[in-house]
């Protein structure tokens, strides 16, 4: 039961439309609200697993989702929302991740070496920028294991231990290429999982750059 | 199972966190009443960036400084290179992300270190002879 007094008309309604969206993904998930003066908080709990898709389809649901955080951990799905609150704006600082490349590509290289009989010399480039892509969300936080499996011409991945992720963190990965493909995230045994696909187009292109050079 | 981490996996890291864990265990224990009596240890992973490990402490509903500072105090060891905590009122949990230094070597080598340039320097060997025969070899003698 929710007690939604005291909370605007609008407020009410963008709530209502996320739940909704979010009950068709699945229909046995119960949900929280925490209302604070900046914004809306949405605590999904029985969610047992959600791909990218149906995640975009709940952010295009309601203008004001501010933020949809996946917490592994603690298996729930959390949404914010933005309230109508004018506010100053204050300039966030960029913060760094102070990972450098070389670190970065060590640290790659070093898991590729274990893998050598897994992925092949023409897919490295792509592997490496998926362990990238990971490593970068994982960084000063807790690392995550990664198995990397080759079906065929496609690399099947499932990332453990992943103590949170967020949407935006999802769409870095999507947006390497079309190659990614069917990613979800198992709430209920916390792993995230996407298959790699050994596309042609990217080894040509390979292929013509070396003839070139 | 293949961590993607900078961290690698030794019998020293091993040891240090088994010391840090059963440290930090004993130290929430001894605070573990009243609101915080459930308060529990677990061990999160090994972060990314460094050789050590993350721990949360669960339950935590009453923050107190004393609290905190004691358990700043459990992790100031010298095996410990540094720390950093985070408080989630979210979750009612702080998480520790302890970073290891690297272990040290046995105390002769520090001896060698000094030793093996100081033996190569051909002034060491000009000083000897200087010790030995000063009226011979020091350099005043040539000056003078």
């Amino acid at each position: 039961m929710h007690s939604f007094d005291g909370m605007e008309e609008e407020d009410r309604r963008a709530i209502q439309t996320v739940a909704k969206k979010v009950q068709t993904i699945q229909r046995q998930t119960v949900f929280s609200t925490k209302a604070l003066p900046s914004r809306v908080i949405l605590r999904f709990v029985g969610l047992v697993s959600v791909s990218v898709e149906e995640l975009r389809m709940i952010r295009i649901s309601n203008h004001r989702i501010r933020e949809i955080k996946i917490n592994l951990n603690q298996g729930h799905l959390l949404i914010e929302l933005r309230r109508k609150v004018k506010r100053p704006v204050i300039k966030k600082r960029r913060e760094r991740l102070g990972l450098d490349k070389k670190t970065l590509r060590s640290t790659i290289g070093l898991f590729l070496k274990t893998h050598a009989s897994v992925v092949r010399e023409s897919d490295r480039r792509v592997i490496e920028a998926v362990l990238e892509c990971i490593l970068r969300w994982t960084w000063s936080g807790a690392a995550a294991e990664v198995i990397c499996e080759r079906n065929g011409d496609n690399y099947s991945f499932k990332v453990k231990r992943l103590q949170c992720i967020r949407l935006c963190q999802l769409e870095t990965l999507c947006d390497l290429g079309d190659y990614v493909r069917e990613m979800a995230v198992q709430v209920d045994t916390k792993v995230l999982s996407f298959l790699v696909l050994r596309t042609s187009a990217y080894i040509e292109n390979d292929q013509a750059k070396r003839r070139k050079g | 199972m293949p961590l993607l981490s900078v961290s690698e996996d030794s019998a020293h890291q091993q040891f240090c966190k088994k010391r840090t864990y059963a440290n930090l265990t004993d130290v929430v224990q001894s605070f573990s009443y009243g609101e915080n009596a459930d308060m529990i240890v677990l061990e999160l992973g090994t972060p990314t960036s460094g050789n050590g490990v993350i721990l949360e402490v669960q339950n935590v509903f009453q923050l107190n400084e004393s609290m905190l500072q004691t358990y700043r105090l459990v992790l100031d060891l010298p095996h410990i290179d540094h720390f950093d905590n985070e408080i989630n009122f979210d979750n009612n949990s702080i998480v520790f992300t302890v970073y290891f230094g690297k272990p040290k070597s046995g105390k002769n080598t520090m001896c060698y270190n000094w030793a093996l340039p100081v033996l190569w320097n051909p002034l060491f060997y000009f000083f000897l002879l200087c010790l030995w025969n000063p009226d011979k070899y020091s350099p005043l003698e040539y000056l003078l």
